[in-house]
């Protein structure tokens, strides 16, 4: 069985179909890419895996289970964590402070507990800070634990929405373009690092980038996404050679 | 500030410490008649503003949504305990803190009702609805007949007497203490950065797991039950009450404690509530130019430092001294 299952898939925003019948999969430990030109719908397909939007047809199963109708927080509790195009960490929080609160099901004290500061308050958040801490060494932002988020480089905030994404535990990690706005260094260790993860975490990841080289070398398989339209999917090497996808970016 | 730092415990212990002695004082010099029972009312007012401060600060400044009818939840409080303790056959010091326990939860019961509707939604709607509850409760006392309609409730007896003229000071004095401590811990507990976040971005945190409409129908409905309280203790404090004086302007005065001190600083409304209760007092001739002072000081802060007084920072006694003891060893590093 597959871990993610798209079918169908589509959404209208007054008249503009975001998105036709989209289908996908996603297996256990994979590396996928969605890829497109812009506007072409891929932000708009995980803002409807993680609930933001309701879709006006179609089917998402997650580990056999529907996601139509569920709330983003459930879904995400079922196992799937996002990042967004416009980063949107907590700015005013601390960088560990962001990561716990992805870390919130980890802890169980109720709300009197830790208002009383009973003993199970102190041994889980001193759990969970430690936990906090050994991620941001995936990064080496150990330095950065108690900055305000709002005071990181952007590079390092779009890291830190990774790290807590990941901190939530997912089965599937989304990344809506982790690598925008950074140079082709920058960029080319990311990709290392998200192998990495996958490989560290054991987890899926599902990933949208603008740059289509830059997604061949880490992709296992990719969907190309025009218009609202899937117009292609397949390996890295199936896509470089599709007609479609060279028109596409390239324009006619 | 990290709360899993060895030295937690010695803070909470200085605070402690500090809390008690500033009691001690108090109440010897109110117990002895050396404050006059004048300045302690102003004294009490001052507490009760303060738990009224905190607990808006908890909606407005920790979860980042507009509340505008704060004294809408005073006034169920109010009228809760007084209904109470005017009708029931115990004694005072057994009827009102059961009569605090009902204001709290009176308040919280409406808090639930309004907040569902508004808080289910992403958005600013708690502003408006919130609105329409302060008004509409005190047409709601100013017609209803247990409530005795714009006559208010007359008689209601306080706990200070001749013999023991601190007893209302220190029921003030020890709510302050617990909702201030409790409001501490719940900003620095899993469930407090909950909230937070929720401040920071609503869709992220919904994103990450977090139960939004949970955590922000959570906080509301405290601090409505919070300020249910405070209109307990401020209804037998007074001894008169009538829903005029639980009007949009009452809650506006709250509101401004909390943007004046800071949004989302604790310690920040703890000190302008204080500032805004007993400066005005001591201006007594100038009483009726408070509003205008009020708009005055506001539009000079919203231009100067548009984030209050303390902004999101606090500030304790443990935490400057903690300063000062390292800014004393960096200048003896230096010296050597
Ligand atoms: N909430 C919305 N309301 C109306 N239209 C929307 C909404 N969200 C997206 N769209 C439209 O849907 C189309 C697809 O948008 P989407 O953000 O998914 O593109 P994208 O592939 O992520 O593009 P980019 O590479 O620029 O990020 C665009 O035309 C966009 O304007
Ligand atoms: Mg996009």
């Amino acid at each position: 069985m597959h871990l993610l299952v798209i079918k169908d898939l589509s959404v209208i925003f007054g008249g503009l179909h975001a998105l036709n019948d989209f289908h996908m999969f996603v297996d256990d430990r994979e590396i996928v890419g969605l890829i497109g030109p812009n506007g072409a719908g891929k932000t708009t397909v995980f803002n409807l895996l993680t609930g933001v939007y309701a879709p006006s047809g179609g089917a998402i199963r997650f580990e056999g289970e529907s996601l139509i109708d569920k709330k983003p927080f459930q879904i995400n509790r079922i196992g799937i964590a996002r990042t967004f195009q416009n980063i949107r960490i907590f700015k005013n929080m601390t960088v560990l402070d962001n990561i716990k609160v992805a870390m919130q099901q980890d802890m169980k004290y109720t709300v009197l507990a830790g208002m009383t500061r009973m003993p199970f308050f102190w041994s889980e958040e001193k759990k969970v800070d430690a936990k906090a801490r050994k991620m941001l060494e995936i990064f080496d932002m150990e330095e950065t634990a108690e900055h305000t988020a709002a005071n990181l480089p952007y590079g390092l905030q779009r890291k830190l929405e990774i790290l807590r994404a990941l901190a939530s535990n997912p089965k599937l990690l989304l990344l809506d373009e982790p690598a925008a706005g950074m140079n082709p260094t920058e960029t080319r260790e990311l990709m290392e690092t998200i192998r990495k993860i996958r490989d560290d975490f054991k987890i899926a990841i599902l990933l949208i980038e603008h740059d289509m080289s830059l997604v061949m070398n880490v992709c296992e398989r990719l969907y190309v996404l025009d218009y609202g339209n899937l117009i292609a999917l397949g390996t890295p090497e199936q896509i470089r050679a599709n007609e479609k996808v060279i028109t596409a970016y390239l324009g006619s | 500030m990290n709360i899993l730092k060895k030295k937690t415990g010695v803070y909470y212990l200085i605070n402690a410490v500090l809390v008690a002695a500033l009691f001690l004082v108090l109440i010897i010099v109110i117990n002895t008649g050396t404050l006059n029972g004048y300045y302690t009312d102003i004294l009490t007012f001052a507490l009760i503003n303060i738990v009224l401060a905190v607990s808006l600060n908890l909606v407005t400044g920790i979860l980042g949504q507009l509340v505008l009818g704060h004294a809408g939840f005073m006034l169920v409080g109010a009228y809760a305990a007084a209904l109470f303790t005017k009708n029931s056959e115990l004694s005072l010091t057994v009827a009102f803190p059961i009569g605090l326990v009902l204001s709290g939860l009176f308040a919280a019961i409406c808090g639930v009702v309004i907040g569902l509707p508004a808080l289910r939604l992403r958005g600013d709607y708690l502003a408006i609805i919130t609105l329409g509850f302060g008004e509409i409760i005190r047409v709601i006392a100013n017609n209803l007949k247990i409530t005795n309609g714009a006559m208010g409730l007359r008689g209601i007896d306080s706990l200070s007497n001749r013999n023991n003229p601190g007893a209302m000071f220190t029921y003030a004095f020890f709510i302050a203490v617990v909702v201030i401590f409790l409001m501490f811990t719940f900003v620095r507990s899993r469930h407090g950065r909950a909230v937070i976040s929720i401040r920071e971005d609503e869709i992220a945190a919904e994103s990450m797991g977090i139960n939004t409409t949970y955590y922000k129908m959570f906080a509301f409905v405290l601090a409505a039950f919070i300020a249910g309280i405070a209109g307990g203790v401020y209804a037998h404090h007074v001894g008169v009450i009538d829903p005029a004086k639980f009007d949009f302007n009452r809650s506006v005065e709250i509101l401004i404690m909390v943007v004046l001190g800071g949004m989302g600083s604790i310690t920040g409304s703890v000190i302008s509530a204080s500032v805004l209760t007993i400066l005005p007092e001591l201006l007594r001739d100038f009483s009726q130019y408070r509003m205008l002072i009020y708009s005055v000081i506001l539009i000079c802060l919203m231009l100067f430092k548009p984030s209050g007084l303390l902004g999101r920072y606090e500030i304790s006694v443990p935490g400057l001294l903690h300063a000062l003891i390292k800014k004393i060893k960096n200048k003896k590093s230096g010296e050597v």
